[in-house]
């Protein structure tokens, strides 16, 4: 009994650790945030991905993603197939979700809200303000954003080119972890991972095939 | 955050593993189909058909696949080969844009794609449900439209066959399929698989060898 409270201690500091952000000078801390926000898109694209999917268990499967975006509008068009091309799931999210086409386990509301989430989370910049800008543990340049919930991203760039951006929780425990390649000229990496975590862990591997900037 | 994906982790042992196994059968016939109507036989009545296919033991082809949605800007492109060898050897295989191998021989079904670690193979339980459905390819291969369980067939015109699924939940995925056969007898030209009026796929089979020689690795081996 005398070693529950130790437990419960644990669990409550387990995630609370942060990276600490070392302030740097004006110029340099606008760079900073200009190369943080560089990562984000911006303007309407049509993107494709194969997606590998290690899911819950163990198991692998691949898809095709294709994602009509626009920050402009903040509005998502999701279609996802086999590699046959089989559509297996289509939703539009612009304010709420609707759900065009689903089949069997893709027909299922918080799927499609989850498939949403992920992909703001992904491609548009977080939607509080940047909170702090400057030298992470590990000495690399990023940014801390505030996020909804009282849940915080921080954007680190990586010694190879690339990126890398997680989404905490209030405690500082990691809800979804994303490592990008170096970006082209375009502002889009074409090796993207996306790690969620906790009890029902997976892991999205994603290579683009195709963008192309609309009109 | 909201966690998506382990919902389909989830279903794969539970109710929707049921449905896995319908579609994955869907989704097999819709291979097995890619390979069977390459052996068709050019015929513009379905004793022609049965009798060209009869000499059909074997098929390569390349293919062009396009892909058509109303939200896409350009059709998505893929390439690939189709190896079939009759009774129950099948090799469907995407080249581009990603490496994607379907491979089906002595009852059993497997499937790999192309990932960070090199080709991954697809566990998926669907696959399993695979193997159900191979049989199916010999009532094809024999050109045995009339009476198939799964699809309604009729002759449009001197050269176009038109399937149309007799269940509706698998109406659902395909609405109709179109087979636009080649002068060349025993030789599909071109296949389109409607989902709806404005979403389908068309494959374009090029190169067709009509009994080559085929190493058994091919459909064993994803390599």
């Amino acid at each position: 009994m005398k070693r529950l409270p130790l437990v419960f201690l644990l669990l409550l500091s387990a995630c609370a650790h942060l990276p600490n952000v070392q302030p740097v000078d004006g110029d340099r801390q606008s760079r900073i945030e200009a190369d943080c926000q560089s990562h984000f898109l911006r303007g309407r694209w049509q993107l494709v991905h194969t997606i590998n999917a290690r899911l819950y268990g163990g198991r692998e499967t691949a898809l095709t993603g294709v994602i009509i975006l626009s920050t402009a509008e903040a509005s998502i068009h999701c279609v996802l197939m086999t590699l046959e091309g089989f559509v297996l799931f289509e939703a539009k999210s612009h304010g709420g979700v609707s759900v065009k086409r689903a089949f069997g386990p893709f027909a299922n509301a918080n799927f499609a809200r989850g498939v949403m989430d992920d992909i703001r989370f992904l491609f548009f910049a977080p939607e509080g303000s940047i909170i702090a800008a400057g030298r992470f543990d590990g000495d690399t340049d990023g940014c801390r954003y505030r996020a909804a919930r009282q849940q915080s991203v921080d954007l680190v760039e990586q010694p190879d080119g690339g990126w890398r951006m997680q989404l905490d929780d209030p405690s500082g425990c990691p809800l979804r972890t994303v490592t990008a390649g170096p970006p082209d000229p375009n502002g889009l990496s074409h090796r993207m991972t996306l790690d969620a975590h906790g009890r029902h862990a997976y892991r999205l591997s994603m290579t683009l095939v195709e963008a192309v900037r609309l009109q | 955050m909201r966690q998506p994906i382990f919902i389909l982790g989830d279903c794969l042992t539970n109710p929707y593993k049921r449905w896995l196994r319908q579609f994955a059968g869907r989704l097999s016939c819709f291979a097995l189909v890619m390979a069977a109507v390459l052996c068709l036989g050019w015929a513009e009545t379905w004793e022609g058909i049965r009798a060209a296919a009869k000499g059909v033991d074997s098929i390569s082809a390349d293919f062009v696949q396009e892909k058509h949605l109303p939200i896409l800007a350009a059709p998505l492109v893929s390439t690939g080969r189709l190896l079939y060898r009759r009774p129950d050897s099948l090799r469907w295989e995407y080249t581009s844009p990603v490496k994607n191998i379907l491979l089906m021989h002595d009852g059993t079904a497997r499937r790999f794609a192309q990932s960070d670690q090199g080709l991954v193979e697809d566990a998926s339980v669907h696959m399993q449900a695979m193997q159900f459905v191979m049989p199916e390819i010999s009532g094809w291969l024999g050109g045995r439209f009339e009476g198939n369980p799964l699809f309604d067939a009729s002759l449009d015109g001197a050269n176009k066959i038109q399937l149309v699924p007799k269940d509706a939940g698998m109406a659902r995925f395909i609405q109709r399929i179109e087979l636009l056969m080649s002068d060349r007898p025993g030789v599909i030209e071109e296949v389109v698989i409607f989902e709806s009026d404005e979403a389908f796929t068309r494959m374009v089979f090029i190169n067709t060898q009509v009994n080559p020689a085929i190493d058994d690795r091919l459909f064993q081996e994803a390599q």
